[in-house]
């Protein structure tokens, strides 16, 4: 099943009278519990890229389709709304908010969608205990290591229930060992509640556990490769 | 959970918060304890004007203020008291006849207004006499004396039992004089008072300007409730004549009645004032609480927040702030103001200044609870009003750019 849809992308910069091209005319379908990795060198246009996928940037051409809905057509709080309920994202430095809890940040998202606080105790702390931080829901951020507040910032991103995740760079700030927890984690995240990811990397790590690769250079697709049969 | 996280981030950087929490305290005292202080001192000033200086009510002939000539008297003044004292309010009556005068001594003198009085009927209405302290002589009792305030017998060199040579003129129109014996000296704080009025016994007095006693220049009214004082006058003027006037201590002392008047304008403007510097220092500090958590608002924009919830928590976290420190500043100053209201505030090193205003150096600070209601509502003004800028500073974050930033 499409999960998301991509059809001839563009995003032109303009800096004065010069133009940047950082994404140019993009194809691309993404299926339901697909585990994908976005790779590039950087400037290669595949942060724009998810950007616009993930509803916070706006293409100059082209449409994203998410689940039959164009986002490229939503606006202002519309456009919100859409990424509350259908997105998650996991980012580079966590961004978690420090002067709330493990469980706390994860409620957060659902709070914002007005899930009652029975609901929200309940899915924050199944949600810890699926990224192995259970009896870590009560400290803050700060009393964490980077591995664990990336953890903790991918069971907010599942919070809402997403149709898809974006991670972009989820692993530039970890070490081998931690990175690989994390990994271990999305990857079961994937196979057992069959959640879509989608990561932007340069991270080998991340390549060698994902099963499509798509490589984009210069704003286009240069390849795009299923590397293990699903 | 949005009012949760204004909460925590208040106390995200603990110091600038403090700093900005006592700024807005020492605001809050300076400004209300100051406002107390003014407020004790017109209520106090007020007070004194009653007790010594002005009657509640005053009837006199309605030419005599004009001319302060002899011949505008109240005619028959015993039978106008038992009218005023029919009328419902009113407490006690006295009767005094008004002479301006020269008082003199050996060594120097002075322009007074002489005051014939009932001793027995003027103390029931003027508590004058209560402020001749115990080495400062008596009040009137016999013919020949004199009562002087303690700024005249300062300027003219007068003790008690000095004598002073009153030169004025009587009725027929010569001059006329009068060697009086000092019997008490007042003190009333007031220093213009006290040195511009003289009291004799109004026997005394009437005998010396060949003035009939049975008439008299005005008649002071006290009344048991000064809030009825507006509806007591009235009535009061209805019973009478129209040659005569009855006026209020408003009317007399315009300017002591407009004092309370104008101290609530000055209070207000004084707030205002100070709430207005705490704002740019809050606006300062929040803009800087948001300029640091760039990043982060970026990111909850990304996750699903929308505006008005971004601007709700940059408003309540302003808010929060200021009114944490607006609060303890209230309650610290309303018992501080509740302490010195009770034991007095002793702005002594300052008396003779004060007095020279008719104003007491020790001051009993005072504010009543609709202006600390008034100055609550204030400050959750200037919260919300502080909040504004640093709120659509956030608001103006672009979530992609907001992301990738620094912080």
């Amino acid at each position: 099943m499409k999960i998301i849809e991509v059809k001839d992308l563009k995003k032109i910069y303009k800096d004065g009278d010069i133009e940047v091209n950082a994404v140019n005319g993009i194809n691309l379908t993404i299926n339901q519990g697909e585990f994908v990795a976005v790779v590039g060198p950087s400037g290669s246009g595949k942060t724009t890229f998810l950007n616009m996928v993930g509803g916070l940037d706006s293409p100059t051409e082209g449409e994203i389709i998410v689940d039959n809905v164009n986002v490229s057509s939503l606006k202002g709080s519309q456009l919100i709304d859409f990424r509350m309920n259908n997105i998650g994202f996991v980012f580079q430095s966590y961004n978690l908010i420090p002067v709330l809890t493990a469980k706390e940040n994860i409620e957060f998202v659902m709070h914002l969608q007005g899930k009652s606080k029975k609901e929200r105790d309940k899915r924050a702390m199944e949600l810890l205990d699926a990224v192995g931080l259970g009896d870590r829901a009560d400290s803050r951020p700060s009393k964490l290591s980077g591995g664990q507040q990336q953890r903790v910032a991918v069971a907010r991103a599942l919070a809402s229930k997403p149709k898809f995740i974006l991670a972009d760079e989820p692993t530039a700030n970890l070490d081998s060992k931690t990175t690989a927890v994390l990994l271990d984690i999305m990857e079961k995240l994937n196979k057992d509640e069959n959640i879509t990811f989608v990561f932007s990397t340069h991270d080998p790590r991340v390549m060698k556990k994902a099963r499509r690769i798509v490589t984009i250079e210069d704003g286009v697709i240069i390849s795009d490769n299923i590397v293990k049969k699903e | 959970m949005i009012t949760s996280i204004a909460w925590k981030n208040v106390w995200r950087n603990k110091t600038r918060s403090l700093v900005v929490i006592f700024a807005v305290i020492f605001g809050m005292f300076g400004g209300i304890f100051s406002s107390a202080v003014m407020t004790g001192m017109v209520e106090l000033r007020i007070k004194k004007a009653l007790q010594n200086e002005v009657p509640h009510i005053l009837i006199r002939h309605k030419d005599f203020v004009a001319n302060k000539e002899l011949k505008y008297y109240i005619n028959n003044a015993d039978s106008i008291i038992e009218i005023v004292k029919g009328v419902e309010g009113v407490k006690n009556c006295s009767r005094r006849t008004d002479i301006i005068a020269m008082a003199n001594t050996a060594k120097a003198a002075s322009g007074v207004m002489v005051f014939g009085v009932d001793t027995m009927l003027e103390k029931k209405v003027c508590m004058l006499y209560k402020t001749i302290c115990d080495t400062c002589g008596n009040y009137l009792t016999k013919s020949n004396q004199i009562v002087i305030g303690k700024r005249l017998a300062s300027k003219i060199k007068a003790k008690v039992k000095s004598k002073i040579v009153l030169t004025l003129q009587s009725t027929d129109g010569n001059l006329t004089g009068g060697v009086f014996r000092v019997a008490g000296i007042f003190e009333t704080k007031n220093a213009a008072f006290d040195e511009g009025n003289v009291y004799l016994l109004n026997s005394s007095l009437c005998n010396l300007i060949n003035f009939d006693e049975n008439n008299a220049h005005e008649i002071s009214v006290m009344i048991k409730n000064l809030e009825e004082l507006d509806n007591i006058q009235a009535s009061i003027k209805a019973k009478l004549p129209n040659n005569y006037e009855v006026v209020t201590w408003k009317q007399l002392q315009p300017e002591t009645a407009g004092m309370s008047d104008m101290m609530d304008v000055m209070l207000y403007i004084t707030i205002g004032i100070i709430l207005l510097a705490l704002g740019f220092g809050i606006i300062n500090t929040m803009l800087m609480a948001v300029l640091e958590r760039v990043k982060e608002l970026g990111m909850l924009m990304a996750i699903g927040m929308n505006k008005l919830k971004v601007f709700k928590m940059i408003m309540f976290e302003t808010i929060m702030l200021t009114l944490t420190g607006g609060a303890i500043g209230l309650i610290v100053t309303y018992f501080i103001v509740l302490y010195y209201g009770h034991v007095g505030l002793d702005l002594g090193f300052l008396g003779n200044g004060y007095e020279a205003f008719g104003f007491d150096s020790v001051i009993n600070p005072k504010l009543d609870g609709e202006f600390y209601f008034v100055v609550t509502i204030l400050v959750i003004l200037t919260g919300v009003l502080a909040s504004i800028y640093p709120a659509l500073k956030a608001l103006k974050l672009n979530p992609v750019e907001a992301i990738r930033a620094d912080n």
